[in-house]
């Protein structure tokens, strides 16, 4: 006598169709070994289906998170500080930071207030100038216009205002001022609830045919550390919804 | 009135370093990752890391995920994994130990018999005879009784064929009644708390 090996699992769980529990039922009415492995697997079933739940350790993400927060993944994102303090004391110490390693960046207001010793409150006050060009990015170039541009920005002895329009890829350049920069700022803040704001480079461009604004944002490991990364935020412009993020080192 | 994000596009969100949408990959994904890995491994300790690896390798692995299952499943297949390589570098049979961590050091129960403490009264009997049985049958019969998961979703997290899957589950079955002591015709289900062997017991009238 054949036994439906494969069909008695299921056969205990009912996950049959009902021709085929109509043909197991069949061959157990003639196969007492069947029979009795069926009863034993459906008690060894029910027994199983009895264990109560299990209290989580709240922890399990812990090991990855910090492989995130090391670089560890392909595209790391923002470090855990930036999401983790209230958003004006990170965009404050970003703005705080950028100007500490730039000496020359956006109009005199900025400069002002560092000079001052004053922490901006908000980082739209600043003059930063919206470029906007024609290229249409993909995750690649995103990658390598996220390469020049931490090379130009964190290089203090450069003009950033300057390098941006010499070197941004082909394409018709031009720079809007602070009311555009204001919306894409916005834009990408509603996107993306943990932006740090403060771009050194704002962009209107658009990703894989989606039209874009592009933040550039110079980013450190701490509060008192110097910027060792470049991130590319890119919202759409016409829903403000997500579209990428990509991650450099400088 | 706002749809909860699908697991696909946390997935992309994380994979491009997005750390609030892996988190909520793990809030949604981590009692099951963590049911599996404490079935499989038969002690809290050992759940703890195994399904920390598992999430750790998920995490590095996020840019593999093509969406050709569903990313419980994909998940699941890298902690039975994690348990597996957990499993053979332990070399030995699980260590069954109390849940609550103020038990300290003292926490390890030894043999069944010594079933004492409380928190674990209704468990203990169906875990330690699920460490009893053979690891293939173990994380079959977990992975179709105690996840409830399909077969071929088991098939795909095993890579085996279906029909393999379910002999090890029926095997698996089997091998855990006789480790419980359930003898056929004898009685009903044997229940939690009923010490593994079932001498000198109440029977099981549920």
């Amino acid at each position: 006598m054949t036994h439906p090996l494969e069909q008695l699992a299921p056969y205990v769980d009912g996950s049959l169709t009902r021709p085929e529990r109509l043909e197991v039922e069949r061959h157990l009415a003639s196969c007492a070994q069947c029979r009795s492995e069926v009863a034993v697997a459906s008690e060894a079933r029910a027994a199983l289906r009895s264990m109560p739940e299990v209290e989580v350790p709240t922890d399990l993400a812990v090991p990855a998170l910090e492989a995130m927060g090391t670089g560890e993944a392909h595209h790391p994102g923002p470090p855990r500080w930036v999401r983790t303090i209230p958003f004006v004391a990170a965009a404050a110490v970003v703005v705080l930071l950028v100007f500490i390693t730039l000496p020359r960046l956006g109009g005199g207001t900025a400069s002002d207030s560092a000079a001052d010793g004053a922490l901006p409150t908000a980082p739209d006050t600043r003059d930063l100038r919206l470029e906007i060009i024609s290229t249409d990015f993909d995750a690649d170039s995103l990658q390598a216009e996220a390469q020049t541009s931490a090379a130009r920005y964190a290089d203090p002895t450069s003009d950033p205002q300057e390098g941006a329009a010499l070197s941004s890829p082909a394409g018709a350049t031009k720079t809007e001022g602070a009311a555009r920069s204001s919306e894409a700022l916005r834009c990408l803040r509603t996107a993306f609830e943990g932006f740090p704001g403060d771009p050194v480079r704002l962009v209107e461009a658009s990703f894989e045919g989606t039209p874009a604004y592009l933040a550039f944002v110079l980013e450190g490991p701490g509060a008192d550390q110097p910027a060792d990364q470049m991130t590319v935020w890119v919202a759409a412009r016409d829903d403000c919804s997500i579209v990428s993020l990509t991650s450099v080192r400088l | 009135m706002n749809e909860p994000v699908p697991d696909d596009d946390l997935v992309r969100l994380a994979a491009g370093g997005d750390r609030d949408a892996f988190g909520t990959l793990v809030e949604r994904h981590g009692s099951n990752i963590y049911r599996l890995c404490l079935r499989i491994m038969g002690n809290p300790e050992d759940a703890h890391d195994a399904a920390q690896d598992t999430f750790l390798v998920a995490m590095r692995k996020l840019d593999q995920f093509r969406g050709e299952a569903a990313f419980g499943t994909w998940l699941h297949r890298i902690g039975v994994n994690a348990c597996y390589d957990a499993l053979r570098r332990k070399k030995r049979r699980p260590i069954l130990r109390s849940v609550d961590p103020d038990d300290g050091p003292q926490a390890d129960l030894g043999p069944a018999e010594d079933d004492r403490a409380d928190e674990i009264v209704g468990t203990m009997g169906v875990a330690q005879a699920l460490a009893e049985i053979a690891e293939d049958y173990r994380v079959a019969v977990v992975l179709a009784d105690v996840q409830d998961m399909a077969y071929d979703d088991i098939a795909k997290i095993l890579d085996v064929p279906v029909g393999t899957v379910k002999s090890r589950v029926h095997r698996g079955r089997i091998a855990l009644a006789k480790v419980l002591g359930i003898e056929p015709g004898a009685r009903g289900p044997r229940r939690d708390g009923e010490p593994i062997g079932g001498a000198g017991t109440s029977e099981g009238q549920s």
